[in-house]
């Protein structure tokens, strides 16, 4: 038997919190058997196969939050073989094994390190340009985005089980992340530009220059690998100090 | 040249491409473990999750050539399933000469292993494992991603005692 549509629904939706119970020797077990237990109970009316399966997959899984969902469809397709009698219990768990950690890395290269600052550069430049509605609007449009592929994700891994692969191959995701972090780079650049001209323009050229100058300091510096936190708070601190410094000598004279 | 050897269950994962790769400047990435060389799925899925511009081979731990991956000119980052896996590879030529660090990544929770740091758990036979690899000359340490601090034997062990 298949599960029927609504089920996937509801569970597509548990998927959202596959990070809620997040623990040290799980990680992420118990959001993934919270997401699928609802496809379990449909394909499993005896509760001593229903409570097999829910505790196959309380095994330790971590993945990216987003990816996981093709995971998690594609483990109900075996689910439905087991039930079936199709395939081995082991067939999900090794399903869910093996893909993991590869999906972990395209998610964390697409989304965390790609398509999120690329959206939070876009969503800074258009506030400072337009004002807070476009602010609003990347956000809409980056979790319009993200959701619709978690959605479409979660529907092929649930239609072709092992062929998501393909799904996933054609979509090209890490050569779209090298596109996007690329293009974010560019929006911090013009961002850095607008700053130090609207800065010129307010205060004096002095303080368009300073600027400038803290933003390379911090360039230079994260590119001989200075961690980006301290350095984000260092580069700015420095100018708002200088800043202020140079505020006084000019006031006292 | 071998830029580092880690041992980490997940094997390819989010930490390895997006962490240590750009991190060592890596171009490749050798998968050594037996399982995931024979799976199809395994191999297709690494090979999709790499970033433009890197390659990967997944092989089993004793088909692998150490000789010839240090001699590469290309800087390479080798991954390991598990401390036996690394004992193996020490065996087949998998030297300190060749690559000094023995990075510990992702060791997951079970019943006979001990808590080290947040993704290093350890069983006693493989903090013996881990000794005998720190006696052959490499310096081991627990480290998940670059920026982390990294934890070295003495303090694995000082945990691995007070857990």
């Amino acid at each position: 038997m298949s599960v029927p549509e609504a089920t996937l629904r509801r569970v597509f939706w548990r998927c959202l919190f596959l990070q809620a119970a997040w623990n040290r020797r799980g990680m992420q077990n118990l959001g993934f058997a919270y997401a699928i237990d609802p496809a379990l109970r449909r394909l499993y009316s005896d509760p001593a196969l229903r409570s097999a399966a829910l505790r196959r997959h309380l095994g330790a899984f971590s993945c990216h939050p987003y990816t996981a969902s093709a995971i998690v469809g594609g483990a109900i397709h075996h689910e439905e073989r087991v039930a079936a009698g199709q395939e081995p219990v082991a067939g999900p768990l090794a399903y869910k094994q093996v893909l993991q950690g590869p999906l972990a890395a395209v998610g964390d290269g697409f989304f965390w390190a790609g398509l999120r600052p690329f959206f939070g550069a876009l969503a800074a430049l258009g506030t400072l340009a337009l004002g807070w509605p476009a602010l609003v609007a990347s956000l809409l449009v980056y979790n319009v985005l993200h959701l619709w592929l978690r959605w479409t994700l979660f529907r092929a891994g649930y239609r072709s089980g092992d062929e998501v692969l393909t799904r996933l191959a054609a979509l090209s995701l890490p050569a779209w992340a090298a596109r996007l972090r690329d293009a974010g780079s560019v929006l911090c650049g013009v961002i850095a530009g607008i700053g130090a001209l609207s800065a010129a323009g307010r205060i004096g050229i002095g303080a368009g220059a300073l600027l400038l100058v803290s933003a390379a300091a911090g360039v230079v510096a994260l590119g001989y690998r200075a961690r980006l936190l301290p350095t984000t708070y260092a580069a700015l601190s420095l100018g708002t100090a200088v800043g202020a410094l140079a505020q006084v000598v000019r006031g006292g004279r | 040249m071998i830029a580092l050897a880690r041992i980490d269950e997940r094997l390819v994962h989010g930490q390895v491409l997006v962490g240590w790769v750009p991190h060592l400047e890596a171009r490749r990435v050798v998968v050594a473990d037996d399982e995931a060389a024979a799976s199809p799925l395994a191999r297709a899925a690494m090979t999709l999750a790499l970033p433009p511009g890197t390659e990967a081979d997944v092989s089993p731990v004793g088909d692998v050539d150490w000789g010839a991956l240090a001699a590469s000119p290309q800087r390479i980052l080798v991954v390991l399933r598990s401390v036996a896996a690394a004992e193996r590879a020490l065996a087949g030529g998998l030297t300190p000469a060749r690559t000094p660090v023995l990075n510990l990544g992702n060791l997951h929770h079970s019943a006979e292993r001990r808590p080290i740091t947040p993704s290093v758990f350890l069983s006693g036979p493989e903090v013996e494992g881990l000794r005998r690899l720190a006696a052959a000359g490499f310096r081991v340490e627990a480290r998940a991603v670059p920026l982390d601090d990294a934890v070295d034997l003495a303090e694995i062990e000082r945990r691995w005692g007070e857990g």
